[in-house]
């Protein structure tokens, strides 16, 4: 009994470590945020030699509710935290919109093992959808980020039906030409703005209440952010949740199967055309309902914001939180976006430091921050099987 | 007895190069081995069977259904399993995952249904799981307690063991088996007749074409042998037949 | 008439940048199955390079103090193209090795981030970096006789080229070294079996490759006439496409690819109205289309994966 309590709250307390971290890396300079990182990482390393990064996820599995909880609390508080800094929960909300992309992305890195180069796109045809569909048309926003998400579905067949004949090289070819074909035709087409992109976005209404008004909680003044900060994060937690749950089932294992051998998926039955395409669609999807928010948010898009160079950034923050690991990529999406907001004051440094940091993190940490795990489906009739570490070792084809 | 596999005259041609010719050949309710020099086109006609590569002439039928032009996906879906030559594992997959794949076409959640009605979906996981472990049971105890290791770390023969648990795991009709015992000593390769012997006792409804270089595993546990060489059949019969066949002994010692 | 032959000056002196820098693409890809995504920037960093000796650095002047200009300028080219050389072996020990026999993805992305290291470099130390340098006249500019199509600069393009692949053809097929390569290319195994330096061969693939590289850098910067640090990006991921449509891994498929691609580029931008900003969108979807339908692309040979 006491050893429950024990276990509790030592779960309630890492999870609470973490999000102070994460607090810490968000509220201070670029330097002490790199240090926090460089310090998890070499934590992580430790714990993975000595198996204790195994207890930890047990620990966290088994007290699932508390933790969960914790996080909730956190982002709740998060606007007080930081006192109203709109600067700040800027940052938390590019970071959850990132993630949600990041998410979708590795339904494809992740799970079929296909680099897209091209999720920039999917999350561009969102926003350009949206914000075309309010601005011009004058649609609900609510409407136009449903079409935005059709419409990257759309985009998402028309990348992932490649998927289905190239692998490899070719494929990330085909995706890397279509991404640059996506932003030639934007910057081509003046009727949605060309080169200068779609000012003036709506932003969302509930009821003649805009998102964009700033609004008074407990007695302090938080800035319209808070709104978008809760909106970004409800929906994270269910596309998380979602994610989570393909990945354990049928659907998840069958992605796995195909990465590592299509033929051999094809002989149990998985329809190798239907479920990478859905790979491709769920992932546009993903990527498209955050573009939209992306632009009812800031109320500005340009180009910039959906070129390859961008899609290369959310490569990064799915290899850098670990593929095919939920929480993982959320992680690496929550960091990258921080040290790059960061670095916008190195804004020359930015692209430079996108390169140095995805060289290391393949030569030292290939397999990401939280590397992929072998699948544990009843956490109670695990301990009967095997206590072995969990961690995929090795692995590569 | 029914037939339950039928080829007619199939043919393929690689480039100038007939690897399977005109073959005949069916199945009932039985072992048949299927041996013949390397090269001679037996792993090339199981992949047809499973739909991996389409025949360039000729039609096959399965309950006498036509499944030639049908997908792998679909002829695994209508019940025939397979393992492989070269063992095809997911190696970074655990037992479990891989025993899972082996019932995926018994499974029918949806994405959907995956994200939605997830309490559906882990039960029925959590029965996949339980048949699973039972399978393995059947094979080898130890594999279940090692059940959420990665492949990888498993030896060669349990690694057999696993693919051949995989195949009838979703109950099929028909299982083909290329080479159980290629790499295998004397002793695992006794153990793996028993294996093989045990999937016709759990259920005499799954009927088994095994390809083989042994002919003391062919000599044991098959009841008929068809012998191809260079594409074609040049015997069929019961083992003591077509290993007496003159055919078969100059195609054996260099024809 | 003199449009459509102008136009197709212009398309083949295109095809000829693009052909070296495929080229490249396909020898690597040969010699170890391996995309080198970083190829453009690799050869844009060897035109800038060439672009210091001749202005920053001095040399070019220097040089010409004392010998011939068509001479002080081959020196600096060729240093030029050796360092191109050396900076891709570089490129090879620091994000290729490190990748070798892993899965794919991991070479992949780490010659991506390569690339943009290359680039962002360029970027930030070259002085002026960030802007548009007009790259050197290296080439003479007069016109030969009184026809306006033919300037000397355009053949001077095409020729240097020319001579490159006559090289590399005699070097491939004609030196022991070369057949190693073939040999290695074809069948990496059995080639070691038979007692080729497995190694060796690949430092020295890649050192003729750079060099081809640096050539094509040098020629690219003089046909645009100007030079900027990311143009290597597009530059590579034309090759890329060179490479691919001539058939990944054959030498001669580039160029072919190369012309297809040039051809189809400067016409879309001459003959259809607006077509200039669709140009690069008509040549991504003409490799779109190959590698969907043709993936070993026009000389190369078809695999069937066995099973
Ligand atoms: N995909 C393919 N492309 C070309 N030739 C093939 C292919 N698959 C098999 N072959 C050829 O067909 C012949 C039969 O091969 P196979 O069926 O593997 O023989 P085995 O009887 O040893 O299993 C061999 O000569 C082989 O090279
Ligand atoms: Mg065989």
């Amino acid at each position: 009994m006491g050893n429950k309590i024990y276990r509790y709250s030592l779960a309630g307390l890492s999870t609470l470590g973490i999000c102070m971290a994460l607090y810490v890396c968000l509220s201070s300079a670029l330097l002490v945020a790199l240090i926090v990182i460089a310090l998890a990482i070499v934590i992580l390393s430790v714990g993975e030699r000595k198996n204790v990064i195994d207890k930890v996820y047990r620990l966290i599995g088994d007290n699932k509710a508390l933790n969960l909880g914790i996080i909730a609390l956190f982002i709740l508080l998060l606007p007080f935290l930081v006192q109203g800094n709109n600067y700040l929960l800027h940052i938390a909300i590019m970071a959850g919109i990132f993630s949600i992309v990041a998410l979708g992305l590795n339904f494809q890195i992740g799970g079929i093992g296909q680099i897209n180069f091209a999720p920039a796109a999917f999350y561009g045809m969102g926003a350009y959808t949206s914000a075309f569909l309010s601005v011009k048309m004058g649609l609900s926003p609510w409407l136009g980020t449903l079409c935005g998400l059709l419409m990257a579905i759309v985009l998402g067949v028309v990348v992932g039906f490649p998927a289905l004949k190239a692998r490899g090289y070719y494929l990330s070819l085909v995706t890397i030409a279509l991404q640059i074909i996506f932003t030639l035709m934007i910057v081509n087409s003046p009727w949605i703005g060309g080169p200068n992109g779609i000012p003036g976005i709506p932003s969302y209404q509930i009821g003649g209440f805009s998102f964009r008004t700033p609004v008074a909680l407990g007695g302090i003044q938080l800035p319209y952010q808070v709104n978008f900060l809760y909106l970004v994060y409800i929906l994270l937690a269910l596309f998380a949740l979602a994610a989570n749950r393909l990945y354990n089932s049928r659907v998840g294992l069958a992605w796995n199967a195909i990465e590592q051998d299509p033929i051999v998926a094809a002989c149990q039955g998985i329809n190798l055309t239907n479920t990478q395409l859905l790979a491709f669609c769920l992932g546009a999807a993903y990527a498209g309902i955050a573009g939209a928010i992306y632009g009812h948010y800031t109320s500005f898009i340009g180009v910039e914001n959906f070129d390859f160079s961008q899609s290369l950034i959310f490569i990064c923050m799915v290899i850098l939180g670990g593929t095919d690991n939920v929480p993982g990529v959320v992680l690496g999406a929550v960091l990258l976006t921080m040290i790059d907001e960061k670095l916008r004051d190195f804004s020359g440094y930015r692209l430079l430091m996108y390169g140095i940091v995805l060289i290391i993190i393949l030569i030292i940490r290939p397999k990401g921050l939280l590397p992929k795990r072998i699948r544990v489906y009843q956490q109670k009739d695990r301990s009967e099987y095997s206590s072995h570490s969990a961690v995929v070792t090795g692995g590569s084809r | 007895m029914m037939g339950v596999l039928r080829t007619e005259r199939v043919s393929i041609d690689f480039g100038g190069l007939r690897a399977v010719d005109n073959l005949d050949f069916q199945i009932g309710d039985e072992i048949v081995g299927l041996i013949g020099p390397n090269g001679s086109g037996k792993t090339t006609f199981l992949n047809i069977i499973s739909g991996i590569y389409k025949p360039t002439r000729g039609r096959v039928y399965f309950n006498g259904e036509d499944i030639t032009s049908l997908p792998p996906h679909m002829i695994r879906a209508k019940g025939i399993a397979r393992t492989f030559q070269t063992n095809r594992l997911c190696l970074n997959l655990s037992i479990l995952d891989n025993m899972l794949l082996g019932l995926y076409c018994q499974q029918q959640t949806t994405w959907w249904q995956a994200i939605f009605m997830s309490s559906s979906s882990s039960r029925e996981i959590k029965l996949g799981i339980e048949k699973s472990l039972a399978i393995l049971a059947h094979f080898n105890p130890a594999l279940i307690t090692r059940a959420y290791e990665p492949v990888m770390t498993i030896p060669l023969i349990d690694r057999r063991r696993i693919e051949i648990a995989r195949a009838v795991v979703g109950d099929p009709r028909l299982v083909l088996l290329d080479e159980p015992t290629a790499g295998l000593n004397s002793e695992e390769t006794n153990q793996m007749i028993n294996d093989i012997a045990k999937i016709r006792r759990r259920s005499s409804q799954i009927s088994i074409i095994i390809i083989e270089h042994d002919m003391t595993v062919i000599s044991r546990i098959t009841e008929r042998v068809v012998c191809l060489n260079a594409g074609q059949k040049i015997a069929e019969g019961t083992f003591s037949e077509v290993a007496r066949n003159e055919l078969v002994r100059t195609a054996y010692l260099g024809g | 008439m003199e449009l459509i032959i102008s136009q197709i000056l212009n398309a083949v002196m295109l095809a000829c940048t693009y052909t070296l820098v495929g080229i490249g693409f396909s020898l690597f890809f040969g010699a170890m199955d391996i995309v080198v995504f970083c190829l453009g920037d690799v050869a844009i960093a060897g035109a800038f390079a060439i672009m210091a000796l001749s202005t920053v650095m001095g040399v070019y002047a220097s040089l010409s103090g004392i010998l011939p200009a068509p001479i002080s300028g081959i020196i600096v080219v060729f240093i030029g193209a050796c360092f191109t050389a050396g900076l891709v072996t570089l490129m090879y020990r620091a994000v290729i090795v490190p990748f070798e026999g892993k899965n794919i993805n991991a070479s992949l992305l780490s010659t991506i981030a390569a690339g943009i290291v290359i680039r962002e470099l360029i970027g930030l130390f070259y002085p002026e970096g960030r802007n548009p340098h007009a790259f050197p006249q290296l080439l003479p500019a007069g016109l030969i006789g009184d026809n306006v199509l033919l300037s000397w600069r355009n053949i001077i393009i095409i020729a240097i080229t020319f001579i490159m692949v006559m090289l590399l053809y005699w070097f491939v097929n004609r030196t022991k070294t070369g057949l190693s390569i073939q040999a290695i290319s074809q069948n990496k195994e059995a080639a070691i079996m038979v007692g080729i330096n497995w190694h060796r061969i690949i430092v020295i693939t890649f050192l003729i490759g750079g060099f081809l590289l640096g050539i094509g850098g040098f020629l690219t910067a003089s046909y645009f006439n100007s030079l900027r640090f990311d143009m290597g990006a597009m530059y590579g991921l034309k090759g890329f496409c060179v490479a691919v449509v001539g058939g990944l891994g054959s030498i001669y498929g580039a160029i072919v690819g190369g012309l297809l691609i040039a051809f189809v580029e400067v016409f879309v931008t001459a003959f259809i109205p607006g077509g200039t900003a669709y140009s690069s969108v008509a040549a991504f979807l003409i490799v779109v289309l190959f590698i969907l339908f043709k993936p070993e692309g026009i000389l190369g040979e078809k695999t069937v994966e066995k099973v």
